[in-house]
């Protein structure tokens, strides 16, 4: 067997340890945090009548009893149904997804539009005003909160100025400018500022003198050299950006009324429907995992100094 | 070297990517959406569009009930009878309805009445709406508010009985004010997990779409029994952040905004277009003791002094900006069968409070522990901490743990915790209901009292209406007097409504019904 097969064994199985590690976590936490029957039960449900219900979903056994029932659940695909709707869990979790990823592939869209143009402008006029102006604001990009960065654009956006809708998706393509903006404010600025860095020392590299002293154009240096190889440890951040966005976003998806899979997180979570929260949360953390996998496998692809084995 | 240069084009690959799934891959818009863009579609259809803060996670009324849900699914589906504004019992889909044995009530139903998908309804949905509920196997949440039910008779096709567990007084007003009568056929066929998703049931609208965490559509039933609504279109949106749906409402994309906050009332009083709705509801907002573990709480001249200790008034005035009504010393609004209106509310003295802590044992204070939720109730967090201010006054050291709601729950239910807790309760409207909470038999109870589970008894089963009123007022003169809370406020509702909309007001209980006579009038 070759390296790369070995390799792509070995993390698969890696992969299978972590999600099973990350099913424990989740389980365990949400079976320790509250009753969900006493939480969706009107006021005046009895004693008798809770623990009743409480024994048809099966929530009066033993945790270990109740874990092994989800896990061989989960290896058959079924991941059991919602405690409060008694939808399926998976279902409920997966047609979240694209709504999510819609957004996180906006606001990765959208930070790297902005954010390698003027990376490498603040590069190139280095300790100049223009290079003081972009880091500048990419502090302040990198430094804003999103509740109130959000909060801010729809006030000027869309109830002052009304070019763009506040909330929801009904609005098609322009209901993603302002949460695409607002969650891919951090990774922008972080983007830039590390493009920045990335090239300034590319810039010095021997090699990019070599070229300039062989009479090439600064701008042939710039594009064809020096921006080639400090764009690939940004590869890495891109493919751990889009896992953060798609697993963080739930903030975002919360203040613009989102229908991603952060909301229904959330809302199961506080309405202790373990069925969705394990759900939602093995389906984020897969996505998670496969994308990391790629981006190391593209890594030794795109870097043959990284060793597979 | 050479993979290094293919990796430029990638990145530019991996852009446009990006720009083409996340902005052009969007689902096809709505019917509804495309009717909002287009300003023709706008005029020949009027559509409402209601924002409010939770998501309804289930369109099946039988399986579990919350205001979010009962706002959207009692435009589909219905119950036997209805509440007025008054919250007075009203025909709906039985017409009328009466105690022909003390154990057995009979409901004569409406006549040529059908269901959205053409099932007529009769005395066997009915049958099957109590049935699947109180089957053994059901796991619906409202399986308790069958407990009176033994068990539904099919006298003819248009009258059923019910046989109750023991003499019920208000049965009508318990089991079928609230209880949605669901299609047999329909359910049969596709099962309850589809059901929950696309309900079909008697009520003016049917659901058109549902866009989970997004919006919900009802389009005008074109078989309604009843009134035909104005109204075409009923859009009902989540949006869970109280600021993004005050601003959903400035930047007139909704109508109405459910459950505002006093902070945000101004902004909305400050349109001229846009007006705030408020009226106070039914809930009754207190700070609840736990009696059950060795605290100074359990002396009641000690519950007493805390009564007398915190000035209701203020928190009114300066935490919930007037938005708030002082209980008159009874959890009750009066809605409430059995509400007494003489009763008046413990005044504020704090030398009383002193004068009874001194009696108590407790001359120099105690540590006192509030839990508290934040955001389940208006400024509740903020209601807890001025409490434990103004209980600092009077010697008591109150501290305020706030804590998520789950994690609240599972204290107040251990039974263990506390001793006190910020809460607010609404059931049905009738006086002994609610108080059948504090029974000792109660899994909510955290005051046993010998006095208090006979006069509670006593109240729900009493069959002479006359006696019955006599028994609840010596149970809430004695609730009063006990104090096993510290009465605070009835919870206002606070809605902001755009002028467009004629007719509307909300109901008591908080719920939102649209129905015929609500319009709309020009753009927003």
């Amino acid at each position: 067997m070759s390296n790369f097969w070995s390799y792509v064994i070995r993390r698969a199985w890696q992969s299978l340890t972590i999600l099973l590690g990350v099913s424990i976590v989740v389980f365990g936490l949400m079976h320790l945090s509250g009753d969900p029957i006493r939480l969706l039960a009107p006021i005046d449900t009895t004693a008798e009548e809770l623990e009743a219900i409480r024994k048809l979903h099966g929530l009066d056994r033993p945790l270990p009893v109740q874990y092994w029932n989800f896990l061989s659940g989960v290896l058959r695909g079924d991941f059991g149904k919602s405690l409060r709707s008694g939808e399926n869990a998976l279902h409920l979790a997966l047609e979240r997804v694209p709504a999510t990823a819609r957004l996180a592939l906006t606001a990765l869209a959208f930070s790297l539009i902005v954010a390698l143009p003027f990376g490498v402008l603040a590069a190139v006029k280095r300790n100049t005003w223009i290079d003081r102006t972009v880091m500048g604001a990419a502090l302040i990009g990198q430094s804003m909160p999103v509740f109130w960065l959000g909060i801010l654009l729809i006030l000027v956006f869309a109830v002052n100025l009304g070019v763009l809708p506040a909330t929801g998706t009904r609005a098609g393509w322009r209901s993603l400018i302002l949460p695409g903006i607002t969650l891919g404010m951090f990774n922008m600025a972080r983007t830039a500022r590390l493009l920045r860095s990335e090239l300034l020392e590319v810039l010095q590299a021997e090699y990019i003198m070599t070229a300039r002293a062989k009479g090439m154009s600064a701008r042939v240096v710039l594009w064809r050299h020096a921006f080639r190889n400090a764009v690939i440890p940004l590869v890495t951040l891109i493919g751990l950006d889009l896992g953060a966005l798609l697993a963080g976003s739930v903030i975002t998806e919360t203040i613009f009324a989102w229908p991603g899979i952060g909301r229904l997180s959330v809302n199961a979570i506080y309405g202790r429907d373990y069925p969705v929260v394990q759900a939602a949360v093995l389906v984020v953390a897969s996505i998670y995992v496969i994308i990391n996998f790629l981006v190391d496998l593209s890594y030794a692809f795109l870097n043959p100094r990284v060793n597979l084995s | 070297m050479l993979k290094k240069q293919t990796m430029f084009p990638l990145v530019y690959v991996l852009i446009a990517a990006m720009v083409l799934v996340g902005c052009v891959a969007q689902p096809a818009p709505s019917a509804a959406g495309q009717q909002a863009d287009g300003q023709e579609a706008m005029e020949a259809e009027k559509e409402l569009v209601i924002v409010q803060g939770t998501e309804p996670w289930t369109m099946d009324m039988q399986w579990v009930t919350a205001q979010v849900i009962v706002n959207v699914g009692n435009h589909i589906q219905q119950t036997l009878l209805d509440y007025d504004h008054s919250m007075t019992l009203q025909p709906n889909l039985a017409v009328s309805w009466e105690q022909i044995e003390p154990t057995v009530w009979q409901y004569k139903l409406r006549e040529g009445v059908e269901f959205s998908n053409g099932e007529p309804l009769n005395a066997e949905q009915v049958k099957f709406s109590f049935d699947r509920v109180m089957a053994p196997e059901s796991d619906s949440m409202r399986k308790g508010e069958t407990r009176y039910v033994s068990s539904v008779e099919i006298v003819d096709d248009l009258t059923v009985n019910f046989h109750t567990n023991g003499i019920i007084p208000l049965f009508d007003l318990y089991v079928t004010a609230k209880f949605p009568i669901v299609p047999q056929g329909y359910i049969t066929e596709h099962g309850s997990e589809h059901f929950a998703s696309n309900p079909v049931g008697t009520g003016p609208y049917v659901l058109e779409e549902w866009v989970k965490d997004d919006h919900i559509t009802l389009r005008k039933n074109p078989n309604y029994w009843g009134d035909e609504p104005e109204i075409d279109v009923l859009t009902f949106r989540t949006v869970p952040d109280i600021a993004s749906r005050v601003a959903t409402l400035l930047a007139g994309e909704a109508d109405i905004a459910t459950d505002l906050q006093p902070a945000t009332v101004q902004e909305v009083e400050n349109r001229e277009d846009l007006s705030v709705v408020s009226r106070p509801g039914m809930r009754s907002v207190f700070l609840l003791f736990n009696t059950k573990i060795d605290t100074p709480v359990t002396d009641r001249r000690v519950r007493q002094a805390i009564n007398y200790a915190v000035d209701k008034d203020a928190i009114i005035a300066n935490i919930l900006d007037g938005f708030g009504k002082k209980l008159e010393g009874q959890v009750l609004s009066e809605e409430y069968w059995g509400y007494q209106a003489a009763l008046e509310a413990y005044p504020y003295d704090p030398d009383k409070a002193k004068e009874l802590l001194a009696e108590a044992g407790y001359p120099d204070g105690f540590d006192l522990r509030i839990v508290s939720p934040r955001g389940r109730y208006m400024m509740d967090a903020e209601i807890s901490q001025a409490v434990a201010g103004q209980l600092k006054d009077v010697g008591i050291n109150a501290t305020v743990d706030t804590l998520e709601w789950g994690v609240f729950s599972e204290e107040q239910y251990s039974h263990e915790g506390g001793p006190v807790f910020l809460l607010g309760y609404m059931t049905v409207p009738d006086a002994a209901r609610m108080l059948s909470i504090w029974h000792s038999t109660h899994p909510n109870d955290q005051h046993p009292d010998a006095r208090f589970d006979e006069l509670s008894d006593a109240a729900i089963n009493e069959t002479d209406v006359e006696a019955r009123r006599e028994i609840v007022k010596e149970a809430v003169e004695y609730f009063r007097e006990d104090a096993p809370v510290v009465f605070l406020h009835q919870q206002y509702i606070l809605w902001g409504v755009h002028d467009r909309v004629q007719n509307f007001a909300p109901f008591p209980d908080g719920r939102l019904k649209i129905d015929a006579s609500i319009d709309v009038t020009g753009d927003r």
